[in-house]
């Protein structure tokens, strides 16, 4: 299997704060990673690192081949790297299907902005591929007869699979998913679980950040588990969850929080 | 010509002389880049366009130079906007304004100094203005549309979310400000070429509050919001003349109002009540299947 991704090094700090701290890792294709911690411990900072919209303080990251330690956000989602977020970022003003769209356009149109400005028959025909690209999106996550709402209008867990169908339109070679059942139901996150276990076996890697630790158990292929900035642990899952480090990390903090010793 | 028209030929070219200040004004607000330098780029376009047709240039040369000036002046101008956000870039805009305008002051014989020039021949009557207006409109509506459409809207309502689908920020950001550059200058040429006549005064600071309310109380988000906002301003006071000399406190009073209860301006209003109106008519699909959003998730208005 070949490597997607590789982190060597890699640190966020924010003055004395390591919220990330010298983290090394490869992820290789077609694999769902897990990434689990608890709170504050640099889960969304480091998917926040990947995808180059928190600067990163050291280290370097290869993504497909490429170093691209420097790179803007821009290019590396140009370049395959797709993302949600932890707090659902859709345009409230535009609806469901002009959300996704918004994934496919710089695939289909590019960057360049004198073609669609000057060649409204140009623009018009990729209009359409765009369109079918943000239906086919839509299918898949079930989300067809929400179309014309808008994102104020939904659920929030609809609202977050419009946020992973707009992140699927970009047809990524990676797709990083922050918290992507936070807030559902049991019916909506197992939803959500088929739609990642059905990406997987497109080839599509995917790093997937939660704090339901029993679905990443039973959804991820390799579990990375954080704690002040580092990664504590990692390997195949169930194995991970059973390291006394990460009992620490988890059950060591509740037992502290419940006796007062803080 | 009908006796309303030539009754109202100041109104009608103010409207449009306007339609094209608040379309320079929205281009650059829809896309999220606060920018005030409009007013700045009026007075560059009636200057430059009274200065070389005082001096016998020929209108449409005189009239490509003006656009030159203003895409070379927006490019110059735009790299050190592009590096700014929010109040700070609003800040470099005005102080942008308020130079031109002491250029234009202390400019001599070149700009008249305070009187500033007169004299331009009225090259563009309502017929021609109507024409540039139209062409604005075209070339604003097509940045409004299709993937341009969106990547702007995306700018404005959230900056990283729009770098993390591949945007190109810096880029189009430039190309609205240089667009709204272009439309300004625009504006100012036909100012002058209708009323002949341009000052340090005309072309100076309250013109920012004009340019801007019109932009807001019309609505950002769609050209038709900018024209709407114009119509507005233009006709308001004349609207008004009954009221005497309490005519300007109203005129504000009516702003004011419209400022907070239409907060996407007048459009944004129009628009909502003619969603609501469709979703009354349309029965509501299946209750939603999981918890409301909370708090957290509504997204930022500018």
């Amino acid at each position: 299997m070949s490597e997607v991704l590789a982190l060597d090094g890699i640190s966020v700090h924010f003055g004395a704060v390591r919220a990330v701290d010298e983290v090394s890792l490869g992820l290789t294709a077609g694999k769902v990673y897990g990434v689990v911690g608890p709170n504050g411990s640099g889960k969304s900072t480091l998917l926040g690192a990947v995808s180059r919209l928190t600067p990163s303080t050291a280290g370097t990251i290869r993504f497909r081949g490429s170093d691209c330690t420097r790179w803007t956000p821009q290019r590396l989602a140009r370049h395959g790297l797709a993302r949600t977020f932890q707090t659902v970022r859709l345009l409230p003003t535009l609806s469901v299907l002009d959300n996704i769209r918004l994934g496919a356009d710089v695939r289909v149109v590019g960057t360049g902005v004198w073609k669609p400005w000057v060649l409204p028959v140009w623009s018009a025909r990729r209009e359409r591929t765009i369109r079918e690209i943000a239906e086919r999106a839509m299918e898949r996550l079930g989300i067809t007869a929400l179309r014309d709402r808008l994102p104020h209008q939904l659920s929030y867990g609809n609202q977050r699979r419009v946020e992973i169908a707009r992140a699927i339109a970009a047809d990524p070679a990676m797709l990083l998913l922050d918290e992507p059942t936070a807030g559902m139901t049991g019916d909506e996150r197992d939803g959500i679980v088929q739609v990642v276990a059905s990406l997987r076996a497109e080839g599509l890697t995917q790093v997937v950040v939660d704090h339901d630790v029993d679905m990443i158990v039973n959804l991820a292929d390799h579990l990375f588990v954080l704690s002040e900035g580092r990664v504590i642990a990692q390997g195949h899952p169930p194995d991970v969850v059973g390291d006394p480090r990460v009992q620490e990390a988890y059950l060591g903090r509740r037992h502290r929080a419940d006796t007062g010793d803080r | 010509m009908s006796v309303w028209y030539e009754g109202n030929i100041v109104l009608i070219q103010t409207t449009l002389i306007y339609a094209l200040l608040s379309l320079s004004f929205q281009v650059v607000l829809r896309a999220g880049v606060f920018s005030l330098a409009s007013v700045g780029f009026y007075g560059l376009g009636a200057y430059t366009f009274a200065m070389l047709t005082l001096h016998g240039t020929n209108v449409w040369l005189a009239f490509l130079a003006v656009i030159v000036a203003a895409v070379v002046l927006g490019l110059l101008v735009g790299m050190l906007v592009n590096r700014l956000r929010g109040l700070y870039l609003a800040l470099f805009t005005v102080a942008f304004d308020l130079i031109l305008t002491v250029v234009a002051t202390n400019g001599g014989d070149l700009t008249g100094g305070p009187v500033g020039l007169f004299g331009v021949p009225p090259v563009l009557g309502t017929g021609g203005m109507a024409v540039l207006v139209v062409i604005a409109v075209l070339v604003v509506w097509q940045l409004e549309r299709h993937s341009l459409g969106r990547s702007f809207e995306a700018l404005r309502l959230n900056e990283d979310m729009a770098r993390s689908v591949g945007v190109e920020v810096g880029r189009r950001r430039m190309v609205v400000f240089c667009t709204s550059a272009v439309l300004g200058a625009c504006a100012g040429v036909a100012n002058i070429s209708a009323f002949t006549t341009i000052s340090p005064q005309t072309a100076g600071f309250p013109l920012v509050t004009t340019g801007l309310t019109m932009a807001v109380l019309g609505g950002i988000g769609r050209w038709q919001g900018a024209l709407i906002g114009a119509v507005i301003v233009a006709w308001l006071p004349e609207v008004l003349g009954d009221v005497g000399d309490y005519q300007a406190v109203v005129n504000g009073a009516i702003i004011i109002v419209l400022v907070v209860f239409a907060p996407d301006g007048v459009l944004g209003l129009a628009i909502r009540g003619w969603r609501r109106l469709r979703r009354r008519r349309e029965p509501e699909p299946g209750p939603p299947t999981s918890a409301p959003a909370p708090d957290q998730t509504v997204q930022e208005r500018v």
